[in-house]
């Protein structure tokens, strides 16, 4: 209040006009140097971030490394610690495509008991005839159960005046252990019970893959003094619904024609041309058999497909792709099999140059390859065949011209805002780059910025040249130090010019020019410290 | 914190640099024989008066090496500032040596007497309560827009005393012949409350690979603080304690926190016109032991940047823990026991005048603060005009040595036996209008403030008063009775 009481009694002594705005001002340059930070690139992290699928299960299969005495590479060289990129698939034969290896046929018995009527009261036998279930001459099925089937009894002809029953008996089938019967009855001309049955939750014990139907006929009374005829019937036996078998089931093919097999490495990694040369590709198969029958798996015409969808050529394995898979023990373990293809016995490695991703074959299953062994084969509804495909790519390779090109977008005018005209208070910034590179990578970068039409305004090559990386490995890190520099000239003429993108060229290329195979380990990695120091004006935007 | 802590806290705040206590005297005072209170000032001084009361008075002082003009330099017909390239560093780094220094102070006496006694002695007594609030702003803070982020700074003379306390001041001067007097005030100090900052190192290392920051000190405390400690081993909570009603009295009554301060003078006529006098003031300290809180701290942190180790780094995450690593870092530590002492700012006068009638003299004097990062000195020229009976009249004018020169007045009056004076070194006498008006023009206005300016005050297009010399200034006002105001018993006064 006092000085507000003294200030009404002062006179003014100079009035003067104050610009805040600092575009019209002479604004001083200080000079600030500092450091930025540092950024700690271990591979396997960085890589497993960059990957599209992020989750991380699912990753955690995709990003492995190799353990000890886990893989040698075809030269015998053990790949403890190095990182390799996997992609999994599988293919399953369950019930719905193997149960035609249990095929059974429906049966028509048909059976005629000639003028059995000259006795008075008689049972008259129906003569047991085999019936065929499978038509195979290579199986030798013992027993199977099944969940339902049905017999129906049709073309039933008994003459009229005899009264009495008649029964149908398949005792190879049984029923809650009980041999299979049925009976119907017969008066006046009038037949009583179910012509039609269902014969559910039962079991056929085979006699030469069939069965024998058979039964009698009975008369218990006449209505008529005499009485001729024949009694005639048919037996249908059908729709087996079977869910369990065992026997010899003989030698069957199942076919799937057209497996894919997609893998995207190529596209994950960013790799854009065919400069890239992997080492190896491993592709393995492991197939786990539930089903109590040997299998050859074989898969042929294997087409290499990129992601255009065009095809680049056929994986050729020496000696075929085939695998010998053992059956299942009853009571047991699982039947196995495991094949794999790398470099050493097809051209796999060879494909990779043309990017591919994936894999389109034909597989063919041959049970029981070597035969009627002695061993009895099984299979139930729950049996499954799986075939876990896997491929996997070492990092172990050589790039020899591998090169991209990124844009950022950078908007000049933009970035400087309300200070465009203030782009020449930059009088220098210099971003110091000092790399230790435990990746065995030589890298170039040239950077330049381009219009809106994409013509080139100018670059910021370093002071040292273009190459930013010098390649190194675990103990013996590579060490560049360079400078991307940026003046304030520059920066006036990239607004004047519209400058409108960045454009970042980076050629990379695996040590000694990329002549040589090289690994890439769990800890290799890359420390980048950056550092500046820069001339300008402070901003001082009051309002 | 409830809400009588925060109004206290917002009072403290506010009323502080308001209050304004002395953190030195009133220049126009020294001269001034006819008012008691300038044995304040140089202890041997007898006052004219033969008895007075001093009834209650309030003085204030604020001052500061820098004023606006020193950031708004004339170049030229322009005006520069500390980021435009045209500034002088040079003439201000000149104006404000070590550091940028800013005092406050606040004296209220409610009551004091002082009588002159047999064999030309005078005594005097008087009770205060003083507040001295010290800032000093290192200089090389401003390095940053000099020379920018770069190379070393070295800000150990930040600084922050704040006291406040009680004096019983006891003074006796006494006139040895006819051409020596001296003087001296013993001042048994209470301390009501501080805060000092005792920093013994703080430097900053810009460079390329890594800043550096480096600190070693001290805040020490003594007052109605309570703390909360919190988890973690985190930085504990301080609150201002309620001190209202009772306990605010009792905590105002209380006699601990003891100090003492001697003032010492000297007067010697050297001829019968000319008269040199010397004071040293403010040699005293306080020992605080009362209410004590500490924080000190000792390290050294290196930032070497951000570091990303992570792609999926937390940023959140990694700025905290860098916190708590700075924190480590400066190994700080949080107490209640260690006791510790402020000392005044002491103070040299040496004073000359010469008069011309028994009424009108010249006055000389310089006066020197020893502050711990300089001396500030300042010199001043006065006329002091003293008749016997209604009153009498000063005005002077200041020159800073660091550059400013400032005009100061003081008067008294009387009422009978009643006394009224006031006193003001630099006071505003000018201001500057300065326009921000986006194209250069400057409203129109008078050659006097005047109360229509006010409505184009305003930073969008109007006008900003801007009392640019203004570097300080000073205000004493106080009632006394007096008695024998025409004084010197024995001596008379004319035909000097």
């Amino acid at each position: 209040m006092l000085l507000g009481g003294l200030l009404f009694y002062a006179c003014v002594e100079d009035s003067y006009n104050l610009s805040l705005d600092p575009a019209k001002r002479n604004l001083r340059k200080t000079e600030i140097e500092g450091p930025i930070g540092a950024v700690n690139a271990e591979l396997m992290k960085w890589l497993k971030a960059s990957l599209t699928e992020k989750d991380s299960a699912k990753v955690g299969d995709m990003v492995k490394v190799f353990k000890k005495g886990e893989y040698y590479d075809p030269a015998g060289v053990d790949y403890e610690g190095v990182v390799y990129m996997q992609f999994n698939d599988s293919i399953r034969l369950d019930w719905l495509k193997l149960k035609t290896m249990v095929n059974l046929q429906d049966i028509v018995f048909s059976t005629t008991i000639n003028n059995p009527l000259s006795k008075s009261v008689h049972e008259v036998e129906i003569t047991s005839q085999y019936q065929p279930l499978i038509i195979r001459e290579d199986a030798d099925y013992r027993q199977i159960a099944f969940s339902s089937a049905y017999l129906d009894l049709v073309d039933i002809d008994i003459p009229s005046g005899i009264n009495g029953s008649m029964k149908v008996r398949i005792p190879e089938i049984k029923i809650g252990q009980q041999p299979f019967e049925h009976q119907i009855e017969f008066a006046n001309g009038t037949i009583t019970g179910s012509q039609q049955v269902t014969l559910n939750n039962g079991t056929i014990d085979f006699v030469n893959n069939g069965v024998n139907i058979g039964g009698e006929v009975i008369i218990d009374s006449f209505n008529d003094a005499y009485v001729t005829g024949d009694i005639s019937f048919k037996v249908t036996l059908r729709d087996f619904d079977v869910i369990s078998a065992d026997g010899y089931f003989g030698q069957d093919v199942v076919e799937e024609k057209d497996q894919e097999f997609k893998f995207t490495i190529f596209e994950e990694l960013q790799i854009l041309d065919g400069s890239f040369a992997f080492g190896d590709i491993i592709l393995e198969a492991l197939v786990d058999n539930e089903i109590g029958v040997p299998f050859d798996i074989t898969a042929e015409n294997i087409r290499v497909y990129n992601k255009e969808e065009a095809p680049v050529g056929n994986l050729a394995v020496n000696d075929g792709l085939t695998i010998d898979v053992t059956s299942a023990v009853k009571g047991g373990s699982n039947g196995k099999g495991y094949v794999m293809v790398n470099q050493k016995n097809s051209n796999i490695a060879t494909l990779a140059t043309e990017l591919p991703n994936k894999l389109v074959f034909d597989v063919t299953g041959l049970s029981n390859q070597q035969g009627n062994t002695g061993v009895a084969n099984f299979i139930d509804r729950n049996s499954m065949l799986d075939v876990d495909l896997s491929l996997k790519f070492p990092f172990h390779f050589q790039v020899s011209t591998y090169s991209r090109k990124d844009t950022i977008d950078f908007d000049a005018k933009k970035l400087y805002g309300d200070y465009v005209t203030q782009a020449s208070d930059l009088e220098y910034l210099n971003l110091y780059f000092t790399c230790e590179n435990r990746l065995p990578f030589d890298a170039g970068l040239v950077v330049s910025v381009i219009d809106s039409i994409g013509a080139k305004i100018g670059d910021f090559t370093t002071k040292e040249g273009k190459k930013i990386l010098e390649g190194g490995d675990r103990t013996n890190p590579g060490t560049t130090v360079f400078t991307i520099s940026l003046t304030g000239d520059q920066a006036v003429d990239y607004i004047a010019k519209n400058a409108k993108k960045i454009v970042l060229e980076t050629s990379a290329s695996t040590t000694k020019d990329g002549t040589e195979l090289v690994k890439i380990y769990e800890d290799s990695g890359l420390k980048i410290i950056i550092t500046f120091d820069a001339k300008l004006t402070v901003p001082t935007k009051f309002e | 914190m409830n809400r009588k802590s925060i109004i206290i806290s917002l009072l403290a705040v506010f009323l502080l640099p308001l209050a304004s206590l002395r953190a030195q005297d009133i220049m126009s005072l020294y001269f001034m024989e006819t008012i008691p209170q300038l044995s304040r000032i140089n202890p041997a001084m007898q006052p004219r008066a033969n008895v007075y009361v001093a009834l209650p008075s309030t003085s204030f002082t604020f001052r500061s090496d820098l004023g606006v003009r020193d950031f708004l330099q004339k170049n030229g017909s322009e005006r520069v500032t500390p980021v435009d390239a045209n500034f002088d560093y040079n003439k201000f780094n000149r104006r404000m040596g070590k550091s940028w220094n800013i005092d406050m102070g606040m004296d209220v006496t409610p009551i004091g007497f002082g009588f002159r006694t047999k064999r030309n002695g005078y005594f005097t007594f008087n009770i205060s309560v003083k507040t001295d609030m010290r800032n000093d702003i290192p200089a090389h803070l401003f390095k940053l827009t000099e020379t920018g982020i770069k190379g070393s700074l070295n800000l150990s003379t930040l600084r922050q005393k704040t006291i406040a306390y009680k004096q019983i001041s006891i003074g006796y001067s006494r006139e040895l012949n006819d051409r020596l007097t001296l003087g001296a005030n013993v001042r048994p100090l209470f301390g009501l409350a501080a805060i000092s900052t005792d920093l013994r190192k703080f430097d900053i290392n810009f460079n390329k690979e890594q800043w550096n920051f480096a600190l070693e000190g001290d805040v020490y405390v003594s007052g109605p603080l309570d703390v909360t400690p919190t988890a973690n081993n985190d930085f504990p909570k301080y609150e201002l304690r309620d001190i209202d009603g009772d306990v605010g009295i009792d905590y105002a009554k209380s006699f601990s926190n003891p100090g003492i301060a001697v003032d010492l003078g000297a007067v010697y006529k050297l001829t019968n016109r000319l008269t040199l006098s010397a004071a040293l003031n403010n040699l005293g300290l306080i020992f605080w032991g009362n209410d004590l809180h500490n924080i000190s701290g000792s390290g050294s942190f290196d930032f070497r940047g951000v570091e990303m180790n992570d792609p999926d780094q937390n940023w959140d995450t990694y700025f905290d823990d860098l916190g708590k690593q700075f924190e480590t870092a400066l190994n700080y530590e949080t107490g209640t026991g260690k006791s510790f002492t402020t000392s005044l700012t002491p103070q040299v006068y040496l004073g000359a005048e010469y008069e011309l009638t028994q009424a009108l003299s010249v006055g000389l004097l310089s006066r020197s603060l020893l502050l711990l990062n300089g001396i500030h000195q300042e010199f001043n020229l006065s006329a002091n005009i003293q008749p016997y009976r209604r009153g009498a009249f000063n005005i002077n004018v200041t020159q800073n040595i660091r550059g400013g020169t400032y005009a100061g007045f003081g008067g008294t009056f009387y009422l009978g036996p009643l006394q009224i004076y006031l006193l003001s070194d630099f006071p505003i006498l000018r201001v500057s209008y300065v326009s921000t008006n986006k194209d250069g023009s400057i409203p129109e206005h008078g050659r006097f403030f005047r109360g229509s300016d006010l409505e184009n005050f305003g930073l969008n297009g109007g006008i900003i008063p801007l009392p640019e010399r203004f570097k300080g200034m000073s205000f004493m006002a106080g009632v006394n009775l007096v008695f024998g105001k025409k004084g010197f018993r024995n001596r008379p006064m004319l035909d000097r």
